[in-house]
This record gives structure tokens, C-alpha cells and sequence, in this order.
């Protein structure tokens, strides 16, 4: 939202004395960040209105002409200028013009990026031109060079333009000023402005109510009554539509509104000035002189100011005569009763309207506008009729305009005043700082809030003993409504630099233990000690990701409003996601493993208030070489194993199971991870399928896919070790080479040959694999073999326990022995 | 003294001075050999008190053990000394390359998000603040209406909102907890609420629909502002391991009441912060305010008696001032490039 300078002037007669920088931080600091100020029209000089006396032919150039000008000064001046402009440059227009010394904007330059001039006496093809005359743009005002002078006649030869022209605009970050539709005004912003700062602010003038010299007969009938608050307007004829005062263009080019003509420049400017939208319409088009506000029929059209045609529906509010809507209530007005230049009777319109339901009515249409950004923050219903009077008042000096009704002002909703009781010591109790009553007093006052029961305060406010006062508060300040709503008025005020930090006394009652915040940093070392990166990815997916990876779409919750395809549905599983991302990556790395931990949405027919959110656990490892891809991952995965204590059973899927992500892994070369029986995961090579379908034929893949909540239980519950004492015993390690013939499961026969419990047998590892070039595989398996010092094991006795092994691998499973 | 004795002190003269001339093992042990040796005048001595009279006895058998003494520690201090000698010069001539590199086990990264969330964590669980993660798909009333933000109000056009078929909300902030944390616990309550929110909103590189936030609330009786920025003040000093000032500047949100946004001071904060700030020296990282009385009494939390305050952060803005990230969109990439090197 931009402020200009020169209008919170008009209220605040001091300001000029003030730093504008002071001005702009004392803002962000009370109210709202004053994210630029932009000064505007700094660099022009000397530039005044000077009024045409006559033009006159180049004699030898007929691209240009000269104008005889009077620019207040004894004698009159000669300003060539180019003659395609005369239709504007005519004897007795007043035209801005530019002495010589002075400077303006180049016109050649892209408006906004303008380049300084400097403007001397020169000879133009012989004929002396002492000045020039100057577009808007040159005075930087609109990007318009077409000829039209800014300068009307309420002006006169020698009056000069600068201060209407040099201004700082400030630029208010306007997301904190939801709650205050009152600062989308200057006025507004101009009390606030006094309050901070504590300097004098002068409210415009009281008029006195219109009286109707002319008539026209004018009628309203307002049916939707829940929306419209209320309704104020009035009639005016003989207007003389033109362009409006320079000083009213110049304000609203300023803020941001490009000047059209005076009557619609003056309800903009009506607007940003006091706050309160209203709208204009062509009498002569509306039909009886009779408006209706009602509710929309279902599918009618209308076509707005910005020549936009809308489909109305039944819920939204409108303004129309017998014949169609002529105004989207509180939003835009329609083109068939739009201001022209032959409009000749008005009538002016300000309501107040229900905020929910613009904002709806705006949201649904996709239609916003400054009026419905005031209306839909909450606009107060008691400026309307202010803003009438001041609109005929604009109208009868600018536009030459007759008043011709009675003010119609139908109130549907009460006009009360709010009071709030409000409790003192309040600001300390929240705040925690002590502010005088004196302090708190003025405070309230520059705000103009009244203090209904000022006189009977004690003179000192006792510390933390209830000291009620009863606040009647301003009109215009529908945002105060609770006691904390004046704690912050006065605490802001106050200054929120002046709060100290301070940290609270607290009891010394230990933090509760998050086990999920705890567990994921478990694994999430776990996996990253065993080489794999952490990604995180979107919770959003997509059809195509969703099908390459096998997985049936109707199996995730859709959003309704997504922001691309690729983004529409809300994944149930990680692993889709994961082998997108292998793509990006290979291109950057021969081998590489990463792993994400995430929730999922889980869609199901029925739940209680949400949808259950489960985490999953979910890794790719990737060579474009290593053909042992599957073990890779596997030892990640036994990584997790080891630091959660737990032992993963793998035991290979020979294609069946029920998780959903089953089909992406390959049906032979996969395994189902238990914890004492209980499945935890997937862990295996990716289905052929699945990675052409990603595109991956020439890579090694290996995914694996953990359900966090068994696997958390099985942590959980998992007891803790059992110390066995130390002892000192007679350690041996002996060797097996066992050959291994097809789909043996070593980690079967390993399991087989502990659980036979031959004594003294305490462990048994896998050492080494080798396998020879006719493609057979031997495995080395070493016997922790462990006896009693004081009576050691002979090596006969270590030969036994090594032939009973021997025995059991030759016999119960079939395979030969390897010699060393 | 007898002549024996005199031959002794000689011996032992003799032998003391050989000793300290050996300039190596070898020298040294010929010099053991010729005096201590079976066949050394010293043995001979020794072997010969007993043929002594009784009263040279005693006293050639003590003095030719004192000698013999003598030299077998003149002897071992001499042994270590050219030992320790041998190993100096020995060295010398040794040497390894130290440059060499070895074969690392390949360690993983953990995601930036991750470090930063642990570390925010640790910060406030060792205030006493409990962690609770949040449900990322919930209800309108918890993420909205809970928080003071009702149907149709403008204040919801600042939150741009995923909606599911199922009218659910992809959360916009983790402040979806803050009803539930009051309503199921008794003041002192003082919590966390670091997760994943989602915005409706068009990526590029300073927008992101999915991030990372960090919600707090602290409510009990006598909790004030100035124990807000009290707080947040403690946090932002620990977080960057240095003091760092803070500033309150006013702003809107629906939840609180007065609201308003951190500005930390990062004149001291590197690199990345400093670009950011336009050279202000402060910068907004997080909005927060004392909770608004209605959200407190819809919880069944009594404003009469209980205050307290909230905050909200973004950790992404948090993790690229730090280290000068300029695309948000790094973070969600899956780029191992990025995450490789955190």
C-alpha cells in the first residue's frame, strides 16, 4: 500500500518538521513495516503553470510552433514546442512549463527510469525558446506524453508546482494491517502516525449536510438485508465531467491509481483519503432511477468496470435496476451505468456491506478490487454518510455538480458504539512491563479512545489490585474488541523496544521423553554410518510416478486443488518418490544409496477425524557396476539392525506378499524382514518391470521399504541385554570352507548349525565368500569355540567339534567341504 | 689399606673409565667380560677371600662386592644409555609417507533440515520444552478454526491452503497441534512443534509449497511478552552459539494478541544473513505474539488466570541465511550434491 507524504500532511500540520526516515522506522515499529519510502519528484526544479496567450506558427520549422506564454513573470516568454500538441496547447490553457535552470524528467526514457533534463534559454531552428512545456510524464507523474496539461483552472500563471510535485511516498507492507481496514485511508494512517508520535492531528473539517438545489427522483430498495449493513446515497445533476485539479491527479498517480476524470477520481480519491469506497452511477442509465440491492439470480451476467464479463451466482450480493445488475455489491461496479464524458446526473453510492460475504463473493469470481480489500477486512458502517457529504462537496467545486436529493441513508444494522472494560494492570499481568497511568492514559487518548470514568482513577495505579476502566472506542476502530486488544494498543504505542527480554522462572520438572524424536535419530545414524545420504522429498506424487512405480493411484487421497499433476495425489508410500530421485542422481555418480523417513497418508474407507499417518523407511542403493547390489543395501540395512539391538530375520519372498510396494521389488530376489516373526520391511532388487519403466535398465537397484511403527515396537519391547559375566576361558577360532550348491541359504545353515548347540561352540560368522571360475561358490564360515582355561580343550577335542560340524553340513544339508 | 684393596680401587678405576669409553654394545660387553667375566681379576679376588686371613676376610670380601656393584650399575646405565642411543640414530633414517590417504568407510549425510531440526530440538528440550510432531493431513477446525481463524475471515488469504478430497487440510502450519497440547495438558505447558507444512503456492527459488516449521507455545500463570523475547532471545543465542539481540515489531496473526515478528540482529552472523539483510542489520525470522485469549478458553484453558505466548519459524530460511543458500528448492531435490555436503 503506498502513502504519500503531502497527504499525511493535510492531517498532520508538524510533520514536515520530522525526519522522514524517523517517521518510516517509528511506523515499522508500532504499526506496520514501511518496506521503501520512494521520493518522487526529487530531481525537478523550477516548474510552475503558465497559462497560453497565444501559438503561433515556426517560421521555418512546420513540425514546431511557439507558444506565448505568461508564466507570472513581468514578461511574457516564447516556448517552442512540437505542433503535434496544439489541439492541447491553445490560447488560455494553463500548461506546467519548466524555466530555464530548472529540470525535469527525459520523456524518452521508459517511465519510472527517467533520466534528468535540464531545461536552459536555447535556439530551436532560429526562434529563441526560454522553457518548456511539460507532459506528465516529464514531471514524472503518469507515463502520458500525449500533449494533455495536468494543469486546471483552479490554478493560475505562476503558481508553482513543486510542492504539489515532491513528494515521498511510503510503501506499508499492508499483511499486517488485516485486521485494520482504518489504515487503508491516509486519514488513518495519519492518527496512528500522531499517536506514535505523538504530534498534532487535525481532522478535516465538519460539513453540514447537503441541500438539494435541483430534482431528480431517486429510489433504493434494499432486500438482502443480512448483507447489506447499510446503504447511503445521493443524486446530483448538471456535472461537468473533466479531468480533475492537478493536485488530486498528482496524489492518486502517487498512490498508485491512474486519474481518469474528476467524478471518478474524486471517489477514489475519497477513498484513499478517509477509507470508504463508493461508486458512481450514471443516473440516465439506470432504469426508473430505481436501485435494488438483492441477492444474484443463478447464472445472470453482468460486465464489470474492467470489461470483464462474470457469472453470478445466488449467494452473492447485487446492486440493479428493473432491467440487470449495475454493481457487484462492494466489489465492482458494472459497465452499462459507467461514468462517460456526456454523464450529466450521478448517483453516488456508499454502503456497508457484510465482510464474509464479499470476500466469498470475491474468492468465487476471482474479482478483487481496493473497494472489496476494505470491505472484506471488517469496514466500520458509520463513515458512509461522511463520505457522501465530502463526495458532493469534491463534486461541486471540481465537476460544477447541483445537488438533486435528499441524502438516502437506510441503516439495516444499529450503529453502537463498543465499550470495553479494561483492566489496568493488565499490561503488566501480559506484557510485563509497568507503564504509569498517565502514560496509559495519553496512550488511549491519541488513539481516540475515551476513558468514560478518567476523573475517579486513584492517582496511583497499585500493584497487581484490579483498576477497571470503562473505554468507549472510536467508530472506526471495529479491531478493538477484548482487553488484550487495548494491551497491544498501548503496548505498541509505548514502544515494544522498551519491553525487556527476561526468561521466566520454571519448575525444574524434566522435559517428557518424545520416543519418536529419539528412535528416528537412531535410524537415521544408523543409515547414514552405513553410507547412504538423507533426502527428503514432496508428500506429494503423482499419476505417472505412481504407475511407472506399479502402484494403483485410487490408493492414495487426492487434493482437490493441486498445483500441478505431478503434485496430486498424497503418497501412501516413500519408495516411488525415491526412485524418481535416482534419476537426477546417476548422472552424477557411478554409486550411490540414499533413504528418507517420512509420513504417508494411508487412504481408507473409514477413520475417526484423520486419516492414520504412518511413517515409512524407505532406501535406494545404486550401482552402475557392483552387480552385489542387493548385499549393499543389505548391510545398511543390518547396520539398523545392530544399533537398534534388534535381530532381522531375512527369509526370500519367493514372490508373495501383502505389502503394496511388494511389486516393486523383484518376486525372487527379495526378502521379507522379521523381527521374532513379526514383518518389519522389505528389502530386495528392483522388479525388471519397475526399472523400465523408471527408465534404470543399466543400473544395479536395490530398495528396501520399513514400516516404522512395527519396527518401533519391536524396539520398544525389545529387552535389554543380559550381561554375561567375564571369565577367563580358552578362545580358539577354527575355519569351515564349505562348497555351496544352488539356493543354498547360508543364513539358514548358519542358524541350523548354531541352534544344533554343539558345545562350546559360542558363534559363527561368515568370514569370506569365494568363488571359482567354473561359477562355484565356497563360503569360509569361523567357529568361535570357547572352553574353560583351568581345563582347556585338547586338540583332539577341537578336531570332534569340528567333525560333528562337518557331519551336519555333510549330512542334514547336503553340501562338501572344502579343503584349505 | 691392604695391597688388595688397593688393587681392588685400581680395578675398579680401571674398569669405570673403560666403561664410560665403550662407544658401543659390543665394546661394552668386552669390557663386562674382562672385568665381571669368570676369568676377570675381580672373580679371581673374590674367589680368593676365602684363602684370606680373618681379619682381611670381611674386609677384602666387602670391598670387592662394593666394586663389583659399582661396576654392574656403571655397566647398566652405560647399556641403556648407548640403547637409547642406537634407537636416536636409527631413526634418523626412518620415515613414512603421511600424505598417503587411507581408505575411509563411507559415512552418509544427514539432510540440513535434519541437523537443524535436532538442533532446535536440543536448544528447547533443554529450556523444558516437550517436542510434539504434528499430523500432516488434519481438520479445518485444527488448523484454522482452533487458532482463531474463521471460515470466510481475510486473515485465511494469508495461508494458502491444500485441500483434500476429503476436506482436509495439508497443514499450514504446525500451530494445528497448539489446540490439542493445551486441551490435554495442565499449565506449565511448554512445548514444541517442529514438522512439515504445506503452502499452496507456486514454486521457484524463494518459494516452496512444502517446508519445514517449528511452533512453540509456553502458557502458565504471570507468562508475559518480555518473557516471550526472554525466550526467543535465549533460543536465537544458542542457535548461533553467540548473544543475539532481538527486536518486536508489530504484525497480525489471528492467534495472538498483541502479535507481532522477530527481527534478530545479524551484524555478526556471516555472510549469508548480510546479504539478505540489505546491510538493515535486521532481518524477520519469526512471527509470534501472546496467545489470544479465545484460543486459550477454547482449549479449556482459563485467560482470567493463564497467559502465554507462541512463535512460528520456517527452519529452510533459517539453514540458507546460515550458510547463503539462495534456492529454497534445494532442500526437496533429492540432489545428493546438495545434501553431500552437510
Amino acid at each position: 500500500m503506498y502513502v504519500s507524504y503531502n497527504w499525511l500532511k493535510r492531517y498532520l500540520p508538524t510533520l514536515e518538521e520530522l525526519d522522514i526516515k524517523l517517521v518510516a522506522s517509528k511506523v515499522s515499529g508500532a504499526l506496520a513495516e514501511v518496506e521503501e519510502v520512494i521520493p518522487r519528484g526529487a530531481e525537478l526544479k523550477k516548474v510552475v503553470v503558465g497559462e497560453i496567450q497565444e501559438v503561433k506558427k515556426h517560421p521555418t520549422n512546420e513540425k514546431l510552433a511557439i507558444a506565448v506564454v505568461d508564466t507570472g513573470h513581468e514578461s511574457l516568454r516564447n516556448i517552442v514546442f512540437a505542433g503535434r500538441n496544439s489541439n492541447f496547447v491553445k490560447p488560455g490553457t494553463l500548461y506546467p512549463v519548466c524555466l530555464p535552470g530548472g529540470a525535469i524528467y527525459n520523456a524518452a526514457d521508459p517511465f519510472g527510469k527517467q533520466t534528468v533534463v535540464e531545461v536552459n534559454i536555447k535556439e530551436i531552428d532560429g526562434e529563441v525558446s526560454s522553457g518548456m512545456l511539460c507532459s506528465p510524464k516529464e514531471l514524472g507523474i503518469i507515463d502520458d506524453s500525449k500533449g494533455i496539461s495536468i494543469v486546471q483552472n483552479d490554478m493560475k500563471a505562476g503558481d508553482d508546482l513543486l510542492p504539489l510535485l515532491q513528494d515521498y511516498i511510503l510503501e506499508i507492507e499492508n499483511k499486517s494491517l488485516t485486521h485494520r481496514p482504518d489504515c487503508f485511508s491516509h486519514r488513518g494512517i495519519a492518527r496512528e502516525v500522531a499517536a506514535i508520535l505523538q504530534i498534532e492531528f487535525r481532522d478535516l473539517e465538519a460539513l453540514s449536510t447537503p441541500v438539494k438545489t435541483e430534482h431528480v427522483e431517486t429510489s433504493v430498495t434494499v432486500r438482502d438485508k443480512k448483507v447489506c449493513r447499510r446503504f447511503t446515497g445521493i443524486s446530483m445533476t448538471n456535472i461537468t465531467v473533466k479531468p480533475s485539479p492537478a493536485w488530486m491527479q498528482i496524489l492518486l498517480a502517487y498512490v498508485g491509481t491512474r486519474p481518469i476524470n474528476n467524478v471518478v477520481d474524486s471517489s477514489n480519491f475519497m477513498m484513499f483519503d478517509i477509507g470508504y469506497p463508493s461508486h458512481m452511477y450514471d443516473l440516465d442509465k439506470i432504469e426508473d432511477n430505481h436501485l435494488f440491492v438483492r441477492k444474484a439470480e443463478k447464472g445472470e451476467k453482468v460486465i464489470a468496470l474492467n470489461e470483464k464479463k462474470y457469472t453470478l451466482e445466488k449467494e452473492m450480493t447485487v446492486i440493479a435496476d428493473k432491467n440487470g445488475v449495475e454493481d457487484i455489491a462492494g466489489i465492482m461496479g458494472g459497465a452499462g451505468s459507467e461514468i462517460s464524458e456526456q454523464t450529466k446526473t450521478l448517483f453516488i453510492e456508499s454502503a456497508a456491506w457484510d465482510m464474509f460475504s464479499i470476500r466469498r463473493t470475491g474468492m468465487t469470481l476471482g474479482l478483487t478490487s481496493e473497494a472489496s480489500t476494505r470491505f472484506s477486512k471488517g469496514l466500520d458502517a458509520f463513515g458512509t454518510e461522511e463520505t457522501i457529504i465530502r463526495l458532493v462537496s469534491l463534486l461541486e467545486d471540481t465537476a460544477d455538480g447541483d445537488v438533486a436529493s435528499e441524502l438516502l441513508d437506510i441503516k439495516i444494522e444499529p450503529l453502537e458504539k463498543n465499550y470495553i472494560d479494561f483492566n489496568l494492570t493488565s499490561v503488566a499481568r501480559l506484557i510485563g512491563i509497568t507503564i504509569d497511568k498517565e502514560t496509559m492514559i495519553r496512550i488511549l487518548e491519541s488513539l481516540h479512545i475515551t476513558i468514560e470514568n478518567k476523573e475517579s482513577l486513584p492517582v496511583q495505579i497499585p500493584v497487581n489490585q484490579d483498576v477497571i476502566v470503562r473505554l468507549e472506542i472510536p467508530y472506526f476502530r471495529q479491531d478493538l474488541s477484548i482487553e488484550q486488544d487495548i494491551v497491544e494498543e498501548i503496548a505498541r504505542i509505548y514502544g515494544y523496544e522498551n519491553v525487556k527480554p527476561q526468561l521466566p522462572t520454571r519448575s525444574i520438572n524434566p522435559v517428557k521423553h518424545n520416543i519418536d524424536s529419539t528412535f528416528i535419530r537412531i535410524i537415521k545414524k544408523a543409515l547414514n554410518q552405513s553410507g547412504l545420504d538423507e533426502v527428503m522429498t514432496y508428500a506429494f506424487t503423482g499419476d505417472d510416478v505412481y504407475s511407472k512405480a506399479g502402484l494403483n493411484t485410487n490408493n492414495a487421497i487426492k487434493l482437490k486443488n493441486p498445483l500441478s499433476p505431478e503434485l496430486s495425489l498424497l503418497r501412501h508410500e516413500v519408495l516411488p518418490s525415491l526412485l524418481e530421485k535416482i534419476d537426477l542422481n546417476k548422472n552424477n555418480f557411478d554409486s550411490f544409496g540414499f533413504f528418507e523417513i517420512s509420513k504417508v497418508i494411508v487412504k481408507e474407507k473409514s477413520y475417526t477425524e484423520i486419516p492414520k499417518q504412518p511413517r515409512r523407511i524407505a532406501a535406494v542403493s545404486v550401482s552402475k557396476k557392483n552387480s552385489d547390489i542387493f548385499y549393499t543395501l543389505k548391510s545398511s540395512s543390518e547396520y539398523l539392525s545392530n544399533e537398534l539391538g534388534l535381530k532381522f530375520e531375512y527369509s526370500n519372498l519367493n514372490g508373495t506378499t501383502e505389502r503394496m510396494t511388494a511389486k516393486m521389488f523383484h518376486p525372487y530376489k527379495s526378502a521379507s524382514i522379521n523381527v521374532d516373526g513379526k514383518s518389519v520391511g522389505i528389502i530386495g532388487e528392483i522388479h525388471p518391470q519397475i526399472a523400465h519403466a523408471f527408465g534404470y535398465e543399466d543400473l544395479n537397484i536395490a530398495l528396501f521399504d520399513f514400516e516404522y511403527d512395527p519396527l518401533k515396537e519391536a524396539y520398544s519391547s525389545s529387552k535389554d541385554f543380559e550381561y554375561i559375566p567375564v571369565v577367563n576361558s580358552q578362545q580358539i577360532e577354527r575355519d569351515i570352507n564349505i562348497w555351496l550348491s544352488e539356493k543354498t541359504e547360508v543364513g539358514k545353515l548358519m542358524q541350523e548349525l548354531q541352534t544344533k548347540g554343539i558345545e562350546f561352540v559360542k558363534a559363527i560368522n561368515l568370514v569370506d565368500t569365494y568363488t571359482n571360475d567354473k561359477g562355484k561358490t565356497s563360503i569360509t564360515l569361523r567357529f568361535s569355540i570357547e572352553g574353560d582355561s583351568d581345563n582347556p580343550l585338547t586338540d583332539s577335542d577341537i578336531n570332534n567339534i569340528l567333525a560333528d560340524l562337518k557331519a551336519i553340513i555333510k549330512e542334514d544339508f547336503s553340501l562338501s567341504i572344502r579343503r584349505q | 689399606m691392604s695391597n688388595t684393596e688397593k688393587e681392588l680401587e685400581k680395578i675398579k678405576e680401571k674398569a669405570l673409565e673403560e666403561i664410560s669409553n665403550a662407544s658401543s654394545l659390543e665394546d661394552l660387553e668386552t669390557v663386562r667380560v674382562s672385568y665381571l667375566g669368570r676369568k676377570s681379576e675381580l672373580t679371581s679376588i673374590l674367589r680368593s677371600v676365602k684363602d684370606l686371613s680373618a681379619e682381611e676376610k670381611p674386609v677384602v670380601g666387602k670391598k670387592s662386592n662394593e666394586v663389583r656393584v659399582a661396576l654392574e650399575d656403571a655397566l647398566t646405565k652405560k647399556k641403556e644409555n648407548l640403547a637409547s642411543a642406537k634407537i636416536s640414530t636409527a631413526l634418523k633414517n626412518e620415515w613414512l609417507d603421511v600424505t598417503r590417504p587411507v581408505s575411509n568407510p563411507n559415512i552418509g549425510h544427514k539432510h540440513p533440515i535434519s541437523k537443524l531440526l535436532e538442533l532446535t530440538e536440543d536448544i528447547f528440550s533443554r529450556m523444558g520444552f516437550d517436542v510434539y510432531y504434528p499430523n500432516e493431513i488434519d481438520t479445518e477446525f485444527h488448523n484454522f478454526t482452533a487458532v482463531n481463524i474463521p471460515e470466510d475471515h481475510p486473515a485465511k488469504d494469508m495461508w494458502d491452503t491444500f485441500w483434500t478430497e476429503d476436506d482436509h487440510v495439508a497443514i499450514t502450519h504446525t500451530s494445528s497441534m497448539q489446540h490439542r497440547i493445551l486441551k490435554n495438558s495442565e499449565p506449565p505447558i511448554r512445548a514444541i512443534v517442529p514438522g512439515r507444512t504445506f503452502r499452496n503456492e507456486a514454486t521457484d527459488a524463494r518459494h516452496e509449497h512444502t517446508f519445514y516449521q517449528v511452533e512453540g507455545i509456553y502458557v502458565d500463570k504471570g507468562i508475559t511478552m518480555s518473557h516471550m523475547l526472554g525466550t526467543l532471545k535465549a533460543f536465537f543465542s544458542e542457535f548461533f552459539e553467540q548473544e543475539v539481540n532481538i527486536l518486536f515489531t508489530p504484525d497480525f496473526f489471528p492467534f495472538v494478541e498483541p502479535g507481532g515478528m522477530i527481527s534478530i540482529d545479524c551484524s555478526n552472523l556471516g555472510e549469508g544473513f548480510k546479504k539478505v539483510s540489505k546491510g538493515t542489520g535486521w532481518l524477520e525470522v519469526l512471527g509470534c505474539g501472546m496467545i489470544h485469549p479465545e484460543v486459550l478458553s477454547r482449549a479449556g484453558v482459563n485467560p482470567e488466570v493463564y497467559s502465554g505466548f507462541a512463535w512460528g519459524f520456517g527452519l529452510e530460511r533459517m539453514i540458507m541465511l546460515k550458510y547463503g543458500i539462495d534456492d529454497v528448492r534445494l532442500f526437496h531435490s533429492g540432489d545428493l550434491r546438495f545434501i553431500k555436503q552437510f
